[in-house]
């Protein structure tokens, strides 16, 4: 893809979105402006508008840059596509797993399962005292600093609790 | 001098220096772990000085509030990901630093820039505090919007080579946070009838998201590609900067101390604007504007600077005035009344000792933040050898409990996640993060202000010219957009070819 | 592959520890509290102080740690649904207000009070009205009486809509008659009093202990609290009734609640724990400094009082958009 293309694509769900987002404030927030002043539904839709006029913009001064430079074939050393959604994917995998992992187990046995988890599966790692360590000692460490110590709230979990 | 010489024995009796070191160390780990920041130090700390003396109690608090502020500077450099929305302008040079293996300078420079504006900013306010109250009272509504106008307009400076990309960003970031309960009007805004939305987007849950996730992101495919940076033990130097280096940013240093002062006495702005207004000024006046963003000190020195400038200048309406300028302070006022000490105008009368005793304890508490900063640097940059995939794995599970604890919301970390990935996307899509955190930071404030402004006029828009300040801060924000486009159009004509131009606006 | 037997096997241990705590039995209600209670905390400021002062206090009673958990946002609605959806078995439990109510009524909350079992009530705040020192207004008569003569309306500044002292701001102007003639003005953060010390209202409902320092030094001045009796600490100001706002009586109660099912058993030894707490001189030390009373009242007086204070609520609320 070019810079020009990408610059396209980028603005059309920039300003998809922005219009979806003005439809939505338009149909659920009320007006309430009684008085000249100005009501909860304003700045949303204000905002909603300019990224649509933005991201208009966007298209159109992709369309007047100049041709020798837009056209180019973006940087060859960019991710491959493969590499990239492995690596979205993974993290929101590895993000959201131990976001429910948390709820559900609680917070010593979801950052054991979950960071053992992130470097076998993720990471390939197959050293198993080194997963082991890095695994149990994460979530004791964090446990101690934070719990013991600092006194900071970490999750029970609603299925397994176990804590001490 | 009568109440400074009866609050030195106080506060130099040793429970009390313990106190005061103990919450300094508590406010550093809390700043320095993204998610975690002052204002949940303070929150935990509280309940510890129910039982403490006064005067222990209380430079307890201010410790924690002092070293959560310098604190959040340890992971903006090391790992790029600022530990408090008031350390997010320090990433965007602290870190290029850090990669290249001069972190221990940055963050050396960076805490020795923050004792001075926290003391700078004490020194003013002991010097001046009823004529910064008394300035401090005049901004309402009108002249704070006017002010967090001209915050914004640092979008300008931040947009890097497009100034449309910089405004697409600095309006995502504007929108997202009027999403929950309306505070105004107590309606529910895109909420989409969910309960769960109606806490709406937090400041620091969209800060964790756009920096450590696509950061988290970035890092795996460096790896996969056996690209990853690494830094060898002999790379990471705990060096520490010269007196040279910072002589010759003092102009840097005192415009941003100031700026941070003035900004921290205004209840409702805060640490986060000053730092970017500092960012700002230092890039503006600064010889070598390019290098800004690529690991220029001055870059590190103004933010750092300023927000420390800020617990000095918020302590001067919180004492005199009894009004705490965010949620931190509002802990801390917390604190002072639970041991009796009013804040007010008759607190500097009735109880001139313990007023004293709070401006000794800042001391202190810099004091012991500079030494455990100082040993601690050599400590912090070992992280840079751990390898970047085994470290951002670990990186991934503090962000989680850190968002999590933020409000103690599962919700909160799915909306984290959400935030990462849509500035990972807009990241490949050339839209600079940095505006966005902007709009975060500005938005609320900027939104409330304006309505509150016009309800208070009943709806006629002259009251944001009927004042000085207001009109004085319109004035610089046009000036600082004008500069810009002249900037632009006069380095369009030198190099008729530069990149610059490919993006009109 | 030695390592991931004895990672199954752990996890296998696990899954029975928690199976055996997970299981209830009627024997734990007796035991009560066996593992830590967690208090979700809905706002922050003096809430959160007098909730975790409380949890500290609860905590000594119980044998077992209350621990303050902060879940705030949506007005409230966002902790009450939290613990609206655990266990009823007294471990979660709410440190609640009269948000449940304005919560409810404005469309934040699918469910009501009744979606909670009442423990206890354990304190009450008091708002006040302000008005700066060189108004001129010595009474809320005066202040009235001006109101209604000026061509002009009264700003009146307070916090935003559906907040515990914009209802009482409405709440007061109705009974006064004058709410055609007072313009609300929303301000966060307690911001109100610098706002009406810079003079840009020209009256202010917040607590009491925000204006204190600024009526002893002179610059404010409290004409009445909204409450059917007078504060302690500020004992020369009337109530608004007694100022001739008819009989307005409107007092911001904090209190614990659990989901509702929960045992009779367990309800009452969290009562009683919240009893201890209030009758301790620490709780009393702090109220004084923090602006708050401390006014116990068991689960059924409580229970009764939230659904009399919720119709008040209702009536406001409807009323007032």
């Amino acid at each position: 893809m070019t810079q020009q293309g990408r610059d396209r694509l980028a603005g059309s769900i920039l300003f998809v979105l922005a219009a979806l987002w003005c439809w939505g404030v338009v149909a659920t927030i009320p007006v309430l402006g009684a008085e000249g002043r100005l009501g909860p539904r304003g700045f949303p839709l204000g905002l909603g508008l300019l990224l649509a006029a933005f991201s208009a913009l966007l298209i159109v001064s992709s369309f007047l840059s100049p041709k020798d430079e837009a056209v180019q074939e973006l940087k060859a050393d960019g991710p491959p596509l493969g590499v990239e959604l492995w690596a979205v994917l993974s993290t929101l995998g590895f993000l959201g797993g131990y976001t429910v992992l948390l709820w559900a187990a609680g917070f010593l046995v979801a950052t054991v399962i979950i960071v053992a988890a992130g470097l076998v599966l993720i990471l390939g790692k197959r050293n198993w005292l080194f997963v082991a360590l890095m695994s149990f000692g994460t979530a004791l460490v964090v446990f101690v600093t934070f719990n013991k110590i600092l006194g900071v709230y970490l999750p029970h979990g609603r299925w397994i609790d176990i804590w001490f | 001098m009568d109440a400074l010489l009866s609050a030195l024995p106080l506060v130099a009796d040793p429970s009390v220096l313990l106190a005061i070191l103990v919450g300094s160390l508590i406010g550093l780990i809390f700043g320095s772990v993204p998610g975690l920041t002052y204002s949940l130090a303070l929150a935990v700390v509280l309940p510890m000085t129910f039982q403490l003396p006064t005067v222990a109690a209380v430079g307890m608090l201010l410790g924690t509030y002092i070293g959560g502020m310098t604190g959040g500077s340890v992971a903006a450099i090391l790992i790029g990901i600022p530990g408090t929305p008031s350390a997010a302008a320090t990433v965007l040079d602290g870190y290029p630093l850090a990669r290249t293996g001069r972190a221990g300078l940055a963050l050396g420079t960076a805490v020795l820039v923050s004792t001075f504006g926290g003391l700078f900013s004490l020194a003013v306010m002991i010097v001046s505090v009823d004529f910064v109250s008394g300035i401090a009272i005049k901004f309402g509504p009108a002249e704070l919007f006017a002010l967090v106008l001209f915050g914004l307009s640092t979008i300008c400076g931040l947009a890097e080579k497009s100034l449309l990309r910089g405004l697409i960003a600095g309006v995502i970031g504007l929108l997202v946070m009027t999403v929950g309960l309306d505070a105004i009007d107590g309606v529910q805004r895109m909420t989409f009838g969910s309960t769960a939305f109606l806490q709406g987007v937090d400041l620091l849950v969209a800060m964790v998201g756009l920096f450590a996730v696509p950061q988290i992101m970035q890092t795996l495919i460096d790896w996969r590609r056996g690209r990853e940076i690494r830094l060898e033990a002999g790379d990471v130097r705990s060096e520490m900067p010269k007196w040279s280096e910072l002589r010759r940013n003092f102009g840097v240093i005192v415009r941003s101390a100031a700026l941070g002062t003035g900004i921290g006495a205004i209840p409702g702005t805060g640490g986060p604007i000053a730092a970017f207004l500092a960012y700002d000024q230092a890039r503006r006046f600064s010889k070598n504007k390019e290098k800004f963003g690529k690991g220029e000190l001055a870059g590190v020195i103004a933010p750092e600077t300023a927000n420390n400038s800020v617990t000095g200048g918020s302590m001067i309406p919180l004492l005199s005035l009894g009004i705490p300028g965010d949620p931190a302070t509002a802990i801390i006022l917390g604190g002072l009344l639970i041991h009796g000490l009013t804040p007010g105008p008759l607190l500097f009368m009735e109880h001139k000792t313990e007023v004293y005793t709070i401006y000794l304890s800042i001391v202190v508490a810099y004091v012991a933040i500079l030494a455990f900063q100082y040993f601690g640097i050599k400590l912090f940059v070992r992280v840079l050898r751990v390898p970047p995939h085994i470290l951002s794995v670990v990186i991934g599970v503090l962000c989680v409990i850190g968002t999590f604890a933020i409000r103690n919301s599962f919700f909160d970390v799915y909306v984290m996640m959400t935030i990462g990935l849509l500035g990972y996307l807009l990241m490949r899509a050339r839209i600079p993060v940095t505006p966005i955190i902007l709009g975060l930071v500005l938005g609320p404030t900027l939104e409330r202000e304006f309505r509150t402004a016009l309800i208070l006029s009943d709806g006629s828009y002259a009251i944001f010219f009927q004042s000085t300040a207001a009109l004085i801060f319109f004035a610089l924000t046009i000036l600082i957009i004008a500069f810009h486009f002249i900037g632009q159009t006069r380095a369009r004509r030198a190099a008729p070819n530069a990149k610059a131009s490919i993006d009109a606006g | 592959m030695r390592s991931f037997g004895v990672a199954t096997s752990w996890l296998a241990a696990s899954v029975a520890a928690a199976a055996l705590i997970a299981v209830p039995t009627a024997k734990a209600q007796e035991d009560f509290p066996t593992k830590p209670v967690e208090m979700t905390i809905l706002f922050g400021g003096t809430a959160q102080t007098i909730g975790q002062l409380l949890a500290d206090l609860m905590s000594k009673e119980l044998g077992q740690p209350v621990v303050p958990v902060s879940r705030t946002g949506g007005g409230g609605a966002i902790g009450y649904s939290h613990v609206h959806s655990t266990r009823p078995d007294g471990y979660n439990i709410v440190w609640n207000s009269n948000s449940i109510s304005s919560g409810y009524h404005q469309g934040n909350l699918p469910f009501n009070y009744e979606a909670f079992e009442p423990i206890a009530r354990v304190t009450v705040e008091v708002p006040a009205l302000a008005v700066r020192a060189d108004s001129g207004w010595e009474s809320l008569s005066d202040m009235v009486e001006a109101v209604k003569s000026g061509e002009t309306k009264l700003k009146m500044g307070a916090s935003g809509q559906g907040s515990f002292t914009d209802l009482t701001a409405k709440a007061l102007f109705q009974e006064l008659g004058i709410e055609d003639k007072v313009v609300y003005v929303p301000y966060g953060d307690g911001k109100a009093p610098v706002e009406l010390l810079a003079g840009r209202v020209d009256a202010a409902i917040q607590w009491p202990g925000q204006f204190i320092p600024h009526v002893q030094s002179g610059d404010l001045k409290m004409l009445c609290v909204t409450g059917s009796e007078r504060v302690e600490v500020i004992d020369d100001v009337p109530t608004c009734a007694e100022a001739g706002a008819g009989d307005l009586d409107i007092t911001m109660w904090r209190g614990l609640a659990a989901p509702e099912g929960t045992p009779q058993e367990v309800v009452e030894k969290l009562q009683e724990a919240a009893r201890k707490a209030a009758e301790s001189d620490q709780l009393k030390d702090a109220s004084g400094k923090l602006g708050f009373e401390i006014s116990f009242m068991d689960a059924q007086e409580f229970g009764e009082l939230i659904a009399k204070d919720d119709e008040v609520i209702a009536e406001l609320l409807k009323s007032g958009n």
